[in-house]
């Protein structure tokens, strides 16, 4: 109670006596020179009616999309919170624009609506809300990502953490409050995460950490230009997160520090604007926006009746060439690597021109035998350029439209090394594990080496891109990059498992996936690292009664899918690693990823299934393509693509059917690695080094 | 019948729409007396409690359940109401009077003395009329502290962290804000 929690006046100001000498020397006088007019309850109530009549669920759409035009700032708060309500289909647009709304209630409460998305919408909108001016709407971003990570969502520790120093006391206590509710105290505190049991106890732990500090403090050399080396020192890791004390106040920062901030505003008026373009409008919004378009449920959103089932792009008019198309808007933004996209689900969402009813007419565009060693990297798309690894050692720059080499890299290491490492390429770099098992940063453009990881660290996966870092795979353990300097962040600790592969992580919701292949205690699961720090979060239940795990894992919906080593799809919690349900068993071993499209999980084991994403239930399977190892399917513009190794040719399916639409006339040797589908031409590269581009005939 | 207070924040926690006019009943009183000190007119105090009213509503709708139940809904009602007339201020008053609050003036020079009470400055009721005039030209820090710590019965920690200040400073302008009240009263 606020009066028992009432502290006495340090000094004997008396602060009672002073109030009754102002007051005439009677406390009961009090109320009688200071009470509030009768008129101030009535009025309030009033408003508050007229507030809450917005959240009637007899409120239209279109009434709660014009009340955010209010002048009045608790009708577009109440209109804010009504349309996201799930049955609203909340325009994701609408709510990124009240974000920056005029008044800080209706920010806070738009950060409350961003929240309610769930695993539908980003986190970065609500972390920017924690910089918002107004300490209300900070406190309310704060609590709702305590929520989320109370409801399983993951939410990176790092801006809570910063959030602890707030000039604010109310938010300092929320931050701390969501710290608690994402139960990561232990990051707060510096302290370690516990062991598990089966990672090789408390000296195994510390020879683990020992190699971490090893590798932080390893030398770094970064190339430029001519590709001179110089030394950089490297950088610590990780912020330390030591939380300050609440009762240690910050300097004097009155509230009038607010206003001195300043930060671009919305007007009411630009909300309607956002309206008014609907889905263009959304994809301008950046970041926020294009995560969905990615995720492919963008047009739930913003469309408000699209289903799950329409949200792929309709067919349209194929783009002119010479525009850039969304395709390469994205992946200039977002980059390209294994699985599409950080989460693997290989869903390519901006593919147009291909389409169901076009497939058929698909034919061999060009074939280059440029690569001068076999292939088992799967060919990445950007800009134009196809990128993909040889086991002759070298990355190779392929013009999409001609085939044409465009430029390829210094040999690298031994053609007798297995590697099957698929490019990433963003911001104009493209990033791939070569035979020598570092890891290599050329210019994408013309091939300039600018860094690559020091020797000693065997790492060999396919670089997995999210937020300016760059995360591999080696012997068990998964590497953390700086992707512009090639600065290492971390190291995780070995799990202590005879691990020889090199499995791509897959990165969502600040969690890194991998799966751990080998024999012995520890294999035959998932572990599930924090991107920020590396620590162990947890270890999956077993994907398969403890036996090996060839496959890596895809996130979407909330769940980890991955194949079976015994046939078939698990799926696991992801915020767990709890078992959720594991389709029955196949023909055999699982290789190749699962691919998941609006709630659907696609996976390649000699047939192809389709299972529900939510249920496990099997939707449709194929006639055996010989579909087998690596070859993950892509899923474009309601197509299923896949390679086959049994009869060296690409395959096109329906992605409600699975009937065959298309096959590409058989490559000369069999083909293991997943397919790439961008604007209009489906790629493919072959184990002999051959690759093949198929398009629409013009 | 009234709740007491310390049922409130579980009841708002549970039943917001029919706790909330409670909640009104509760504090209305010291938050239009709160904000009157501040804005010194009463339609502008009301509409300063109105407005902070209806913020602290749509901000508990936002809230957590848990968030609720944790909350001090005395101090979070003064830290609303207090930031609404912050921003009514700034809307339309931009210059302030100004005052030497140089380290230098004579004005802001401290007693080191403990036994300095305010009420001492009052030897009868007839005085409190000036005394409320003069809390109007006392600058914002200083008012907002003494009137924290003396009317809104907030400790120095409380009031501290309700202005995002060292409880040194509060304590610091309160003295310094009296000290100005009885160099213009002159006792």
């Amino acid at each position: 109670m606020e009066q028992n929690e009432r502290k006495e006046p340090e000094q004997p100001g008396q602060p009672v006596q002073w109030e009754k000498r102002l007051t005439g020397g009677h406390s009961g006088n009090r109320a009688e020179t200071t009470a509030a007019p009768a008129s101030l309850l009535p009025t309030l109530l009033n408003r508050l009616e007229q507030h809450r009549a917005y959240l009637s669920p007899h409120t239209s759409r279109d009434e709660l999309i014009a009340a955010l035009n209010s002048r009045e700032w608790h009708v577009r708060a109440a209109a804010v919170k009504a349309l996201a309500a799930s049955e609203m289909q909340a325009p994701l647009g609408l709510l990124a624009s009240a974000l920056h709304d005029e008044h800080p209630v209706v920010r806070a409460a738009a950060a409350r609506a961003w929240g309610n998305l769930g695993n539908f919408a980003p986190l970065d909108p609500l972390i920017a809300a924690l910089d918002d001016p107004a300490w209300q709407v900070r406190e309310v971003a704060a609590l709702t990502m305590g929520d989320l990570a109370e409801k399983g969502q993951r939410i990176p520790a790092t801006p809570l953490v910063k959030t602890l120093r707030d000039e604010d006391a109310t938010v300092r206590e929320a931050a701390a409050m969501a710290l608690r509710q994402a139960r990561l105290d232990g990051v707060v505190t510096g302290t370690t995460q516990p062991i598990p049991t089966n990672m090789g106890g408390e000296a195994g732990w510390q020879e683990n950490e020992q190699a971490s500090m090893q590798f932080q403090n390893a030398s770094w050399k970064t190339y430029s230009g001519d590709t001179s080396m110089k030394e950089t020192p490297t950088q610590p890791l990780y912020e330390n997160s030591t939380s300050q004390p609440a009762a240690e106040l910050p300097g004097q920062m009155g509230p009038t520090r607010e206003y001195r901030r300043e930060r671009p505003r919305i007007s009411r008026r630009r909300i309607l604007v956002g309206l008014g373009i609907g889905t263009a409008g959304a994809v301008a919004l950046g970041t926020a926006a294009s995560y969905l378009l990615f995720s492919g449920d963008l047009a739930k959103f913003v469309g408000g009746s699209a289903s799950p089932d329409t949200a792929t792009p309709e067919p349209t008019t194929p783009a002119p060439t010479s525009a850039v198309s969304r395709y390469d808007q994205w992946v200039q933004t977002h980059g390209i690597m294994f699985g599409f996209d950080p989460q693997h689900t290989g869903f390519n969402p901006y593919e147009s021109v291909l389409t169901s009813a076009n497939v058929p007419g698909l034919t061999q565009a060009w074939y280059s035998n440029a690569m001068k060693g076999n292939v088992f990297s799967s060919p990445s798309v950007s800009g134009g350029l196809v990128y993909i690894g040889s086991l002759d050692g070298r990355l190779y720059a392929i013009d999409a439209a001609t085939g044409n080499t465009r430029w390829a890299s210094d040999r690298t290491g031994s053609s007798a090394t297995s590697n099957a490492s698929t490019p990433a390429v963003i911001n104009g770099t493209v990033y791939i594990c070569l035979q020598d098992h570092r890891l290599y940063a050329f210019d994408a453009l013309g091939g300039q080496l600018r860094w690559n990881s020091p020797a000693g660290h065997v790492v060999g996966s396919s670089p997995i891109v999210a937020d300016g870092v760059i995360y591999v795979t080696g012997k068990g353990r998964v590497y953390a990059f700086d992707a512009n300097s090639g600065q290492p962040r971390w190291v995780s600790a070995s799990p202590g498992i005879n691990n020889s592969d090199f499995p791509p992580v897959a990165v969502a919701n600040g969690v890194i996936y991998v799966s751990m292949s080998g024999s012995g205690a520890g294999a035959g699961q998932i572990y599930a690292y924090d991107v920020t720090t590396g620590h162990n979060l947890w270890v999956s239940d077993l994907v398969n009664g403890g036996t090996d795990i060839n496959s890596s894992p895809t996130v979407a919906n909330g769940l980890v899918y991955i194949g079976s080593g015994n046939g078939g799809v698990v799926a696991f919690n992801a915020t767990n690693g709890r078992f959720r349900w594991g389709t029955p068993a196949t023909a055999g071993s699982t290789g190749s990823s699962p691919a998941v499209a609006n709630g659907v999980v696609y996976l390649a084991e000699d047939r192809v299934y389709a299972f529900d994403a939510v249920t496990g239930h099997q939707r449709w399977v194929t006639n055996p393509l010989g579909a087998y190892n690596s070859d993950s399917p892509v899923v474009a513009n309601g197509i299923v693509y896949v390679c086959s190794a049994g009869d060296n040719s690409v395959y096109a399916l329906d992605t409600a059917s699975g009937h065959t639409l298309w096959t590409s006339p058989p490559a000369n040797n069999q083909v293991f690695t997943a397919p790439a589908v961008a604007d209009g031409v489906v790629f493919m590269a072959s184990e002999d080094g051959a690759l093949y581009a198929f398009s629409l005939s013009r | 019948m009234e709740r007491s207070g310390e049922e409130l924040p579980a009841l708002l926690a549970t039943n917001l729409v029919e706790s909330f006019a409670q909640l009104v009943l509760i504090f209305q009183h010291r938050l239009y007396a709160f904000a009157l000190r501040q804005a010194g007119s009463p339609q502008e105090a009301e509409d300063i409690v109105q407005e902070a009213f209806l913020q602290a509503y749509v901000t508990l709708e936002n809230y957590p359940e848990q968030r609720i139940r944790a909350l001090k809904l005395s101090a979070w009602l003064y830290k609303i109401t207090l930031y609404v007339y912050y921003n009514r201020r700034r809307k339309v008053r931009l210059l302030e009077e100004p005052l030497d609050l140089s380290e230098e003036s004579m004005l802001l020079e401290l007693e080191d003395n403990w036994q300095e009470r305010p009420e001492v400055l009052f030897e009868n009721a007839e005085r409190s009329t000036e005394l409320e005039a003069l809390l109007m030209t006392l600058p914002d820090s200083y008012r907002v502290a003494i009137t924290c710590y003396y009317f809104a019965d907030m400790s120095y920690q409380e009031i501290a962290e309700l202005l995002n200040q060292p409880p040194g400073t509060v304590k610091s302008n309160v003295y310094r804000g009296l000290r100005m009240l009885r160099l213009a009263m002159g006792v």
